[in-house]
């Protein structure tokens, strides 16, 4: 029975949030690392850090989703995850379980996600406690990629 | 499915550059037709085309390979001979093959056309010259005979070559093409090697009176050393190829390259840290580790290293064809064939080198009756030369032709309007052979079809350029040109300069750099201009626009760039950007380091400013300043967009005396002037409230100094009505060591001036000439003979 299927999910929070991405799209989870900043780019790009030789480009997963920023000392960690074109970095507030879940407790995006978000999200898995809010990390690295061009524009 | 793919792309690849081989001997055979080591190399390559072809059921090219095979095994029995219209049909038959492996590699099939006419005129050629050789061929069975007549028919010396064959011993002969259409093998060589063995003790005596050693002693002293240098070449590199040689992606060895940089990076560290320690087991492991390290290094370096060789295969077949069309005798000398650099210089390289190539022999060679009458051989020299010096490459095209007529130069440039006449008489012969590089310029007085449509030696140079490399030409009239390119060894490490803005790090690629300044703060700050919401910097008599790094990435607010904290010198890095120099402020210099260049994430291609990021030796990224596009950014090329693209681009070339930049002012409501800006410093703004008089007129304190004013409105008598005077507008123009302020009623902006200007002679009027710029008619005034007409009282120190 499909119903039966599970899934599992490389959670991180985010204000406090529960968010989910497909372990199968993770490619590591890392500590906070030396970010340079990049000027002129757009809002959503955090950075770009090295990746052992490899350079990549940190997203600000809060100003994707439009959340207030970090405020407190926290440091931030990266997920690393596979996109289209190339490894991307999305900066979340802390690194959660890896956790796996029935494919019969999805759930759609509640109608109450505003503008963005609703995009980005895929929908939701009904745990026992609380919910993990699945991300559409390809959806997301586009909307940084065209952050730029639509700013130009 | 997929391990069909695979073999289509090998096959691809394969076949690719068997056809390179397979050009490359036919030019050779050409030279040499009876060079039956050429004929059989080139028989092979089309068999393993056709077999290939037949196995990976390509029924269009295996149907051409066959008809080509069939032709040249004829040839190779000697049964047709070749001429140049054989030759051109087999020419035409690889041209053929090359377009069918791009559809194939396209689409991966082999498209539409079926070149059912090439394959008619391959069998053509069969029968016509079956024709031929039979009608005269009377019964003899000996083909020697078809073989001296078919070459009645070609050149000169070859006729009397062959003569002496046919004049050999009939029996020998016979016994001679028995030999080779007994046996199965391609090459006569293996056919007498066999017999000579057979022959045993007999064989020194029997190797004399054979005529096919005797033939091809006889070839060789006609063979040019160029042709042999290519023969030996080839033999070596194709011997073994397959046994000592492997295909690697080029991404994995990109791969390699970047793990082989981290592993640098970990190695500093580890050395760093280590150094403390006194265990000799630690050291020595660390000290082994770093030499581990630094050889894997220069190991992955080496496998991104290609010959140059591959890349000119392709240029005999060029020289014959371009030569061929222009009507020139050519013989192509390669030089360094051997010398390696990074592959991606290499793929970079060929669209140049193929067009200096072809502009050589169409405009730098001459005919060979202008050739014979300047006392040169018929037969014109390319020399393609490449060997390494200082750490960089050096490509040389080396022609012994016409070499460039500098008269012809500038006379079409005056005449094209890239530079003034009286610019042209100062100019150096080396200006003037450098000004071919400009967009639009061709010295051909005819345009072919090769070469001379003004596109080109620009394009060259711009592509050349693209990869960090220079080019530099030398010719001497009548003796030749050289063409030298300078490229760096590799793209992936570049040398760059370290410099810090707004606390971060960015590197700018040495090509561009041209000098670094720190000036003393308070020359700094005198030398500094705001003209028109920019800053400019006077730097030995020149205006260099002025950007601050940090203003321009929006790291910091924009300020005057002499307002700064402390009496610290700025630091000032002039870059060229295009034909254009600007001097960029940054925070800190830290100095030059060789880089490894890597590309950035797709969401920040778009930025337009970085070319790309780079590791630093703590491990953090810094980014790598596009200097063309930081130029773009701070607007040092919006006027060109304006103006036409021929004539932006030669303003702005500071090697050729650009046209006079204006300062377009508006006087009065209707009397728009430009003036010159050669010797304008800066534009002020002053309270009439300032103005005080002295003897001669009106007068204004200015940096310690009293500057007199001129009304440019007043002076040139015009009464339409001003803008109410609460601010003035003074354009400070400099006489000597003193300032001169001209009123003006507003200043606009700066452009080039115009070729087309109406000149006035009037030596009592300030005005030069009047030409309409900006949709505008506007004056044109020379500032100097302005002061010199108005007289205003120059105070003798400041």
């Amino acid at each position: 029975m499909a119903s039966d299927e599970t899934r599992q999910f490389c959670c991180f929070l985010l204000d406090d949030m529960l968010f989910g991405i497909d372990v199968g799209d993770v490619q590591e989870v890392l500590r906070d690392q030396h970010r340079t900043r990049v000027p002129l780019a757009s809002p959503m790009v955090h950075g770009l850090i090295n990746l052992r030789g490899q350079i990549v480009t940190v997203l600000d997963l809060r100003h994707c989703l439009k959340l207030p920023s970090l405020t407190d000392e926290r440091r931030p960690a990266h997920v690393i995850v596979r996109t289209r074109d190339e490894p991307m970095s999305f900066l979340v507030d802390e690194i959660g379980d890896v956790l796996s879940v029935r494919e019969s407790d999805f759930v759609p995006a509640p109608e109450t996600l505003s503008g963005v978000a609703v995009d980005l999200i895929c929908g939701t898995y009904k745990l026992e406690q609380r919910l993990i809010l699945v991300l559409n990390t390809q959806q997301i690295a586009d909307h940084a990629v065209a952050g730029r061009s639509q700013k130009q524009a | 499915m997929t391990q069909h793919d695979d073999f289509v792309k090998d096959f691809l690849t394969e076949t690719k550059e068997g056809l390179e081989q397979l050009e490359n001997d036919l030019v050779a055979l050409e030279e040499d037709p009876q060079n039956v080591d050429r004929l059989g190399s080139i028989f092979r390559v089309l068999h393993t085309i056709k077999g290939s072809a037949g196995f990976l059921e390509f029924s269009i090219l295996r149907g051409l390979a066959h008809s080509g095979e069939h032709l040249l095994g004829r040839l190779r029995n000697g049964e047709i001979t070749l001429n140049s219209e054989l030759s051109n049909t087999l020419f035409q038959l690889i041209d053929s093959i090359r377009e069918l492996l791009t559809s194939i590699e396209e689409s991966g099939t082999e498209g539409a056309n079926s070149f059912a006419q090439l394959r008619q005129k391959l069998t053509d050629a069969n029968t016509t010259i079956d024709a031929k050789t039979q009608g005269k061929q009377t019964g003899n069975t000996s083909t020697a005979s078809s073989k001296s007549r078919a070459y009645d028919k070609s050149t000169g010396d070859e006729t009397i070559l062959m003569a002496s064959l046919v004049d050999g011993p009939p029996d020998e002969t016979g016994q001679w093409t028995g030999a080779e259409s007994e046996a199965d093998g391609f090459s006569l060589d293996d056919t007498t090697e066999r017999e000579d063995t057979k022959n045993g003790v007999d064989r020194s005596v029997e190797h004399k009176n054979e005529p096919p050693p005797a033939e091809r002693t006889t070839k060789q002293s006609t063979t040019s050393p160029p042709a042999n240098a290519v023969k030996n070449d080839s033999k070596t590199s194709g011997s073994g190829l397959s046994s000592s040689n492997i295909r690697v992606d080029v991404h994995l060895l990109d791969q390699l390259m970047n793990l082989v940089g981290e592993l640098v990076l970990t190695r500093n560290r580890l050395l760093q840290m280590t150094s403390e320690y006194q265990d000799p087991d630690v050291l020595n492991t660390t000290q082994r580790l770093n030499q581990i390290t630094s050889e894997l290094q220069d190991g992955i370096m080496q496998t991104r290293m290609q010959p140059i060789g591959g890349m000119w295969q392709r240029m005999p077949r060029v020289t014959r064809d371009v030569s061929q069309q222009c009507g020139k005798k050519v013989r192509l000398e390669i030089e360094g064939n051997e010398t390696e650099l990074d592959k991606s210089l290499i793929e970079g390289l060929t669209d140049p080198m193929l067009h200096l190539v072809r502009n050589a022999i169409d405009h730098g060679i001459e005919s060979p009756n202008a050739r014979r009458l300047s006392g040169k051989p018929e037969e014109g020299r390319l020399t393609l030369r490449a060997f390494h010096e200082g750490g960089q490459v050096i490509i040389e095209i080396d022609d012994d032709g016409s070499g460039l007529d500098t008269d012809k130069i500038k006379q079409l440039a005056v005449q094209r309007g890239f530079i003034s006449s009286e610019a042209s008489q100062t100019m150096t012969a080396d200006e003037l052979q450098r000004s071919i590089f400009l967009p639009g310029f061709s010295t051909a007085d005819q345009i072919s079809n090769v070469s001379g449509r003004g596109v080109g030696m620009d394009v060259v140079k711009t592509n050349i350029e693209q990869l960090g490399g220079m080019v530099n030409l030398t010719s001497i009239r009548g003796e030749g040109t050289i063409v030298r390119i300078t490229v760096p060894l590799t793209l992936a490490i570049i040398p760059a300069l370290v410099v810090i803005s707004a606390g971060d790090h960015y590197t700018i690629p040495q090509v561009n750099l041209v000098e670094l300044l720190r000036p003393d703060p308070v020359s700094f700050a005198n030398n500094v201009e705001h003209i028109h919401e920019s800053y400019v910097y006077r730097l030995r008599g020149n205006l260099l626009p002025l950007v601050n790094l940090g203003s321009l990435l929006d790291t910091e607010a924009p300020k005057h760039p002499a307002n700064r904290p402390g009496h610290v010198p700025p630091h000032l890095a002039v870059l060229r950007a295009g034909d254009r120099h600007f001097a960029l402020m940054v925070d800190q210099i830290i100095g030059t380091q060789e880089i490894v260049v890597k590309p950035l994430g797709v969401a920040l291609e778009t930025i337009g400013v970085y070319t790309g990021s780079t590791i630093m030796g703590d491990g953090s990224v810094a980014l790598i300043l596009d200097v063309l596009g930081l130029g773009r950014r701070a607007g040092l090329f919006t006027r060109d967009e304006q103006t036409t693209e021929g004539e932006s681009e030669l303003v702005s070339d500071v090697t050729l005396i650009p046209a006079e930049r204006l300062l377009i002012c508006d006087v009065t409501s209707k009397r728009r002037v430009g003036i010159s800006i050669r010797s304008l410093i800066c534009v002020e703004q002053i309270a009439p409230g300032d103005i005080e008089h002295s003897v001669d007129g009106e007068v204004v304190q200015y940096r310690d100094g009293i500057m007199p004013l001129i009304r440019l409105a007043h002076f040139l008598a015009d009464d339409s009505e001003t803008k109410p005077p609460d601010r003035l507008c003074v354009v400070v123009h400099t006489v000597g060591d003193c300032h001169v302020g001209i009123v003006v009623d507003r200043v606009l902006d700066i452009a080039d001036s115009p070729s087309g200007t109406e000149r006035s002679v009037d030596e009592n009027s300030p005005i030069t000439g009047t030409s309409i710029v900006l949709d505008r008619v506007t004056d044109i005034i020379d500032p100097d003979r302005l002061v010199r007409i108005a007289d205003p009282f120059l105070p003798t120190t400041v």
